[in-house]
């Protein structure tokens, strides 16, 4: 009887404590996080707004952006198609790797997965400046063509230097060894009981890795593309640096109407869009995974 | 006894791939060590001589430095915020039961899949709201504060998943033990968690660090007239003046990177490896034994 008392207060004060843990970082994401984004939603139907000449409450702006009236529902779904083949391109370059160290770099495999991911802890922009020196029409791989005299001099290799193609090889190469860290950790975290268990029921290699390893990875995958697809379908650096008109993305977009001031109530509803489309296709890929998951059982 | 992750062939192949990506990845990174130290303006063949003058203008170039130390401040303030409010909140999620604690777990962890760009968008129709609904009188100032409190919303969630599985792994039995014993709640966390979790936190707090350093699209909304290291760069790429001494101090800063990470990592090994031992002892010894691994 005493000891159960003992424990019942025991479990009050830990709740208590919870609770008082809890507030401070609750509070600074509802402060910083939960009415930012609510206030977005208020400006782009015009609850909010900062500029006089702004008319009053109406989804006037959503009405134009989703009827396709102005430019921006086209830009979003070209930016959509770059971020899906960046995402699957270096998501299908990445998992061979994560293999590699997971299952068999054996006693190397932190050491090289740190080989890996070094690159990522150096700025963002450094890397792209180092494409930049690569690309371009003066660029690296231009120029030691002109100096080797395999290419003409002035005329260059122009879709190297501008365009859709170099901001995606720049954007994949950004991101191959980020994404590798949540395969890896699926693969590392997988019993390997499971593939003897599979080779003493006789499954070959492949089928084993078809039947064991790859659905069990699945998770990891899903997180890997996501790794990648969310800040792709968000850029608007890369596009500045390297994109030239033709690389213009959604994100540019975005940035040009809160950067130049221009109008942020189209911005707020092209923002709330991104956010949604990327929700709505994180719930479909859950989904897919589970639903997958049942018919295999 | 045959591996059936791979055949030899196969075992080859994934090398020759990895061999491969390792060298995609660190070309253009070595493409800027070379050029650092190239005579010419122009950032191209042919080699115009060898100069480390592009170094040495970089470490007097007032504007690069200043934004260096701007984004050493708020990544200063910003990974020291944030750790303490992420070990906050990963301590409940991770050791106690609650009702709410699912939702709170997407809460924390949907900064995640909201993009950089409109989350700093937001932060920005958030600070001049305050300027709107108070009708001018007050206002957010857009400054190094402004860009820690947005860094400190994107490195919670990070830090979260770095100490989660760390206060997990933690056996729920030392705890009680130390509250038989007397301890209080404080006391519990500072002499058996804390100890405990310092690999992870040492760990936490360096990726923080570097992130937020780096950060550019939530910093670029919300710095107001101030200049991060990431918004100088940019501007120096997009209207070359000084790109040369731009790549050497970015040659700089690759380099310390890297030693940062290795050093960490490191420290790292040997701290696991140091408590390992112990927990070993304590296990020899018949007590209970704190690693689960």
């Amino acid at each position: 009887m005493k000891k159960r008392g003992r424990v019942a207060s025991l479990a009050r004060r830990r709740h208590r404590v919870t609770r008082s843990l809890l507030a401070l970082p609750l509070g600074w994401l509802l402060l910083f996080f939960v009415i930012p984004v609510s206030l977005v939603v208020a400006y782009s139907v015009g609850i909010l707004a900062t500029f006089t000449k702004e008319e009053g409450v109406s989804l006037e702006s959503w009405r134009l952006f989703l009827s396709g009236e102005n430019v921006y529902m086209l830009l979003f779904l070209k930016s959509f198609r770059m971020a899906l083949i960046v995402a699957v391109v270096v998501v299908i370059l990445a998992y061979p790797i994560s293999y590699f160290l997971a299952m068999i770099a054996d006693k190397y495999k932190y050491s090289l997965l740190l080989l890996m991911i070094a690159p990522f802890m150096t700025n963002f922009f450094m890397r792209v400046m180092a494409w930049k020196v690569l690309l371009g029409k003066q660029g690296v791989i231009n120029s030691f063509l002109f100096w080797s005299g395999l290419r003409e001099e002035g005329n260059p290799i122009e879709s190297l230097a501008f365009g859709e193609v170099p901001v995606m090889i720049v954007l994949g190469y950004v991101w191959i060894p980020f994404v590798m860290l949540p395969m890896f950790a699926a693969m590392i975290s997988m019993d390997r009981r499971l593939l003897e268990a599979a080779a003493d029921l006789g499954a070959s290699r492949w089928r084993a890795f078809w039947k064991v390893t790859f659905p069990l990875s699945l998770p990891g995958v899903m997180a890997s593309f996501f790794f990648v697809f969310i800040p792709t379908i968000g850029e608007f650096v890369v596009p500045k640096l390297v994109g030239g008109t033709r690389g213009y993305m959604f994100g540019s977009a975005i940035d040009d109407l809160f950067g130049m001031g221009l109008d942020w109530r189209t911005g707020s509803v092209l923002s709330l869009w991104l956010v949604m489309a990327v929700f709505v296709l994180a719930l479909v890929f859950m989904r897919l995974v589970r639903f997958g998951r049942l018919t295999e059982a | 006894m045959i591996d059936i992750a791979t055949s030899k062939w196969a075992k080859r192949a994934l090398i020759g791939i990895f061999v491969f990506e390792i060298i995609f990845l660190y070309a253009p990174i070595t493409m800027l060590y070379i050029f650092s130290f190239n005579e010419g303006t122009v950032i191209g063949f042919p080699f115009a001589g060898f100069t480390f003058d592009w170094y040495k203008e970089a470490f007097t170039n007032r504007g690069l430095l200043l934004s260096m130390r701007t984004s050493a401040t708020i990544a200063l303030m910003s990974s020291t915020a944030s750790i303490v409010v992420g070990l906050l909140m990963a301590i409940p999620l991770a050791r106690r039961k609650f009702k709410a604690k699912a939702p709170i777990m997407a809460l924390v962890l949907s900064p995640l899949v909201v993009p950089h760009l409109v989350f700093g968008v937001a932060l920005l129709i958030t600070f001049k709201s305050v300027e709107i609904i108070t009708n001018g009188a007050l206002e957010f100032p857009l400054s190094l504060p402004s860009v820690a409190i947005g860094h400190v919303v994107v490195l919670m969630p990070l830090i979260v998943l770095i100490l989660i599985p760390r206060l997990q792994r933690i056996d729920a039995h030392l705890e009680e033990a130390a509250e038989d014993l007397g301890a209080g709640g404080w006391r519990t966390f500072r002499t058996i968690i804390l100890p405990l979790i310092a690999p992870a936190l040492m760990a936490a707090y360096v990726i923080s660090f570097i992130i937020s350093f780096n950060e550019f699209a939530v910093a670029v909304f919300v710095s107001g007239p101030t200049t991060t290291f990431p918004i100088y760069v940019l501007a120096q790429l997009q209207y070359p003046v000084d790109v040369p001494q731009v790549i050497a101090i970015s040659v700089i800063v690759v380099t310390l990177s890297l030693l940062v990470v290795v050093a960490a990592e490191i420290l790292r090994r040997v701290l696991e490896r140091r408590y390992r031992v112990l927990s070993q002892a304590a296990g020899l010894l018949g007590v209970a034994d704190a690693d689960t691994e």
